[in-house]
């Protein structure tokens, strides 16, 4: 590098980076057939692996496990589309979950209607929910609209879904699943094909005009307008997306609970959503997907941990008193964000990326695959 | 303390090589300003000119090179340290504190001194009289002072700290010629005052009022020595500052 | 009429708590552009170390409170070091984010360490003496969280004439030049933490025996209409603090008493929400945009 070079440089060379970018031209690396194979098999592997998951978990408390991991995956999508592709910061997502939620179980109970209606009706409900808050980040930008996304999950939270006529009041909405899907096990595939079929809808939409021009909007809003980029139009595309998939993930979760009421969708849950997305790795589908799948199942995971170090406790003789109990979740889930923040921006996803990047057959290096996206909007880097 | 004798200049700088990240920006800078005297930096617009001034002032770390100061090494002293010790620079921009009144403003300045009350009243006294404007003005938010009377507050609010030493990076960019010609004026009078200064210009005009000239192209110095030998030939004027 | 002038001095008491966290809000904002998601569990904590050293501990009344306070300084200086410092080259929505994480994190610790069980602060007066205006109860406890704040913003506008507040204030605008007049920005990031740390201490101390104390309560009650109030003083203005978060408390108890009658629930947050669009969309540098 530059910095080693001890020769003085005469006059006219100036402080140049040495090496623009990658301009030697590299060979591009081929996996050989066997590596294609390896590559296959293990992708092939995974997926298998996660849609075997409903058969072969232990029982049905398990399988509801599974079906709060794809939807809470469902969205993680949905907080990557704003927040990792847009880069806008969304503090109010229980209000697109929670609509979607309420809309599917009136759909199916009150009007009687199917349960595709529902799951349909409830994701464009989300979209609706989505659009008016994209109106507003049409006008207010950063710091400010994360404000306004904050006061519109509080607004869902503290009026809209307390209005008796909407949300059944405290007894609640009833959302029974469609016939031949009532066992967790059966429901759990519904909810692994929804995840499934966002995960790719996104993943072709990244790859397309669309996607490349929210990107180019998260990476400078102005830059993005010059090439002649519709801000407005691809902003509210974004907006509409990650509302659909929170509305759908909504609905899916009226269905999993049987009984909707408003008591989940609090600033908490906003925040567990910031959470996954954050700590899963801003930008980065399979990352978020597996933070969405964390958050989901933590809890649980802290349990089997607990019994395990009791158990482990009881061959040695120790006897461990107040220990790893589900309230610890909240206290690991914000000790990640911040560690996330301040050492690994990339979160879940850039950990895993070296595999990605193998998968998709290029070498395993450690420091292959994409770069983390960071939560932008605002300014001001370099305080005080 | 038995600091390793420099030739009993003032002020030195020796092999001063410093950079951004990895990027090298200055490639071996040597200085020399005695007590007393107006030395001008002169170069284009990213030649290196503020990197030298805000290295010397103690904001940036050199990566290799020394710098002395009053007969000792101050190569590794940060800002605040360098302040105290009466080396203060003038940024380029002026950024004045644009809420605060002028008075406050000079009053920020005085920070190292802040507790003798009587020190500030007389250095804004003086600021008084280099610049009556800022008197007039005193009460005035800064923010709404034209571009001449900010240059004059962030020059008077650098001489709060009482330096020894000034430093004034680009006085003359973005003002009217009649304006620079008034700051210059009263440059020159702080430094009859017993201040050593040190002028960044983009402005040859300023050879005028300095000893010294120093000129850095891309990173490195190409001349050093008399300002007014640099001011008479026209053909090192050519050479080095690429004007007739 | 009557129901009109209670409401107004209820107000008036909620939004003293609203103004306090407001000023705690724009100190760290303006002198570096962070909202800090985490302020109203600073508060919290004032109430929390209160309980624990009064209630638990057995210390006095003063001795309680003190400690409690200078514990939510001490708190708000371990997050500067902690998270803001690392994070001083980040986005400033990156750095939002990192604060509402440290909000999770002190609510959820509080629930782990402890329980969610409901805790009585006690008062300063013994049995909480009350008088009535117009038929509502009014207790001497609330009118001191008036007093707190008169008190805190007394002394902080005298803070503001010291050399120190001065460097505050140009610390707001040009970090550059402050650091250049010697003055070290980090110290001064310290400070501002530690003292909306102990603005945030006293407003939970002494507004705490006004309500039950539950973990995450003031994220609950008052972030967002502080946020709201700070937003309205234009985020940058102390003065402009005071009164925002005043008039937010004031507007929201009145139209929690108006509004009741037409049946919407929430009309506190409603009514607050708008308040923040409305500001934003037509105001967005606030209503006192001068900066001081």
């Amino acid at each position: 590098m530059a910095t080693t070079d001890s020769a003085r440089p005469t006059i006219q060379l100036p402080a140049q980076p040495v090496e623009a970018g990658n301009s030697r031209p590299q060979e591009r690396f081929r996996p050989s057939a066997g590596g294609w194979a390896a590559r296959y098999a293990v992708a092939i592997g995974v997926v298998t692996f996660i849609f075997v998951l409903p058969i072969i978990v232990p029982d049905e408390s398990a399988a509801n496990l599974v079906i709060s991991a794809a939807i809470f995956a469902c969205v993680a999508l949905s907080m990557n589309m704003l927040t990792g592709y847009l880069g806008q910061l969304s503090l109010g997502h229980q209000a697109f979950f929670g609509i979607g939620a309420f809309v599917a179980a009136t759909i199916v109970t009150s009007n009687g209607l199917p349960f595709v209606a529902g799951l349909a009706v409830g994701g464009l409900s989300g979209a609706f929910a989505a659009i008016i808050l994209g109106g507003v980040a049409l006008r207010i930008r950063g710091l400010y609209l994360a404000i306004v996304t904050l006061a519109y999950g509080l607004l869902a939270e503290n009026s809209l879904f307390l209005i008796r006529g909407l949300t059944g009041g405290g007894a609640g909405l009833p959302a029974d699943r469609p016939a031949g899907f009532a066992t967790n096990r059966a429901y759990a595939y519904i909810c692994l094909g929804m995840l499934a079929l966002l995960f790719a809808f996104d993943w072709r939409l990244m790859k397309s005009k669309a996607g490349r021009a929210i990107l180019a909007i998260r990476d400078d809003e102005k830059v993005a307008a010059t090439f002649g980029i519709n801000i407005t139009g691809y902003k509210l595309l974004a907006f509409v997306l990650s509302g659909i998939y929170a509305g759908l993930a909504g609905s899916l979760y009226a269905f999993q609970i049987g009984n909707v009421v408003a008591a989940p969708f609090n600033l908490a849950l906003a925040l567990t959503f910031v959470l996954m997305a954050v700590v899963g790795g801003l930008g980065n589908r399979v990352g978020v997907v597996i933070g969405g799948a964390f958050f989901a199942t933590i809890d649980t995971i802290l349990e089997l941990v607990h019994s395990f170090f009791i158990w482990l406790g009881g061959l040695v003789g120790i006897h461990w008193g107040h220990g790893l109990d589900p309230t610890l979740a909240p206290v690991i889930g914000a000790a990640l964000l911040v560690l996330t923040l301040i050492g690994h921006p990339g979160g879940i996803g850039q950990q895993i990326a070296p595999l990605q990047n193998w998968v998709r057959g290029g070498k395993f290096t450690l420091h292959g695959g994409d770069k983390p996206a960071v939560v932008s909007g605002g300014g001001s880097v370099g305080r005080p | 303390m038995a600091q390793p004798e420099s030739n009993g200049a003032f002020f030195s700088v020796e092999g001063l090589r410093v950079g951004y990240g990895s990027l090298p920006v200055l490639y071996g800078i040597d200085m020399q300003v005695d007590e007393g005297e107006t030395a001008v930096v002169l170069g284009l617009n990213g030649a290196g000119k503020t990197t030298t001034v805000l290295t010397l002032a103690g904001m940036m770390r050199p990566w290799q090179g020394r710098i002395m100061f009053d007969g000792e090494d101050v190569t590794k002293t940060g800002v605040e340290a360098m302040v105290k010790r009466g080396a203060v620079l003038v940024p380029e921009g002026r950024r004045v504190f644009p809420n605060l009144p002028v008075e406050e403003n000079l009053r920020v300045g005085a920070w190292v001194r802040r507790r003798d009350k009587d020190f500030v009243d007389s250095q804004i006294e003086r600021c008084y009289r280099y610049f009556p404007r800022l008197e007039e003005r005193r009460k005035q938010i800064a923010g709404t002072l034209s571009g001449g009377e900010q240059q004059m507050l962030a020059i008077s609010r650098g001489l709060m700290a009482r330096p020894r030493l000034l430093m004034i990076d680009e006085a003359s960019l973005g003002l009217a010629p009649v304006i620079v010609q008034q700051v210059l004026e009263v440059v020159r009078e702080i430094n009859a005052d017993g201040v050593t200064v040190i002028l960044n210009e983009q402005n040859v005009g300023s050879l005028r009022l300095a000893d010294k000239a120093y000129v850095i192209q891309k990173g490195v110095l190409v001349y050093s020595g008399s300002a007014v030998d640099l001011r008479d030939s026209k053909e090192m004027r050519r050479e080095f500052l690429g004007v007739g | 009429m009557g129901q009109f002038i209670s409401s107004l001095l209820i107000g008036v008491v909620t939004g003293s708590i609203y103004a306090l966290l407001a000023v705690g809000l724009v100190l760290i904002f303006k002198t570096q552009r962070v909202v800090n998601f985490a302020q109203a569990e600073f508060a919290t904590m004032g109430a929390f170390g209160f309980y624990a050293f009064h209630n638990l501990g057995g210390l006095g009344y003063a001795a309680a409170a003190a400690l409690a306070v200078l514990g939510s300084g001490l708190l708000a200086l371990v997050v500067e070091r902690a998270v803001i410092r690392p994070l001083r080259e980040a986005r400033d929505v990156t750095v939002f984010v990192a604060t509402a994480g440290v909000a999770l994190f002190i609510v959820s610790m509080t629930l782990f360490v402890g329980d969610a069980n409901i805790r009585q602060v006690e008062p300063l007066f013994a049995g909480n003496p009350e008088f009535t205006l117009s038929g509502l109860p009014i207790s001497y406890q609330q009118l001191l969280v008036i007093a707190v704040l008169a008190v805190v913003a007394v002394l902080l506008t005298i803070f503001f004439k010291l050399p120190i507040g001065r460097a505050l204030l140009a610390v707001s605008r040009e970090p550059f030049a402050v650091r250049l007049a010697g003055i070290s920005t980090s110290r001064l990031s310290m400070l501002v933490w530690v003292l909306a740390g102990l603005i945030a201490g006293l407003a939970g101390v002494f507004f705490a025996p006004t309500t039950q104390v539950t973990p995450g309560l003031f994220t609950q009650l008052a972030l967002f209409p502080a946020l709201t109030g700070a937003v309205l003083g234009g985020l940058t203005s102390l003065p402009g603090a005071v009164l925002g978060g005043l008039a937010v408390g004031i507007v929201q108890s009145v139209a929690s008493v108006y509004a009741t009658n037409l049946g919407v629930p929430g009309p506190d947050t409603a009514i607050v929400f708008i308040i923040l669009l409305a500001v934003l969309f037509f105001r967005p540098e606030g209503l006192l945009a001068r900066e001081a």
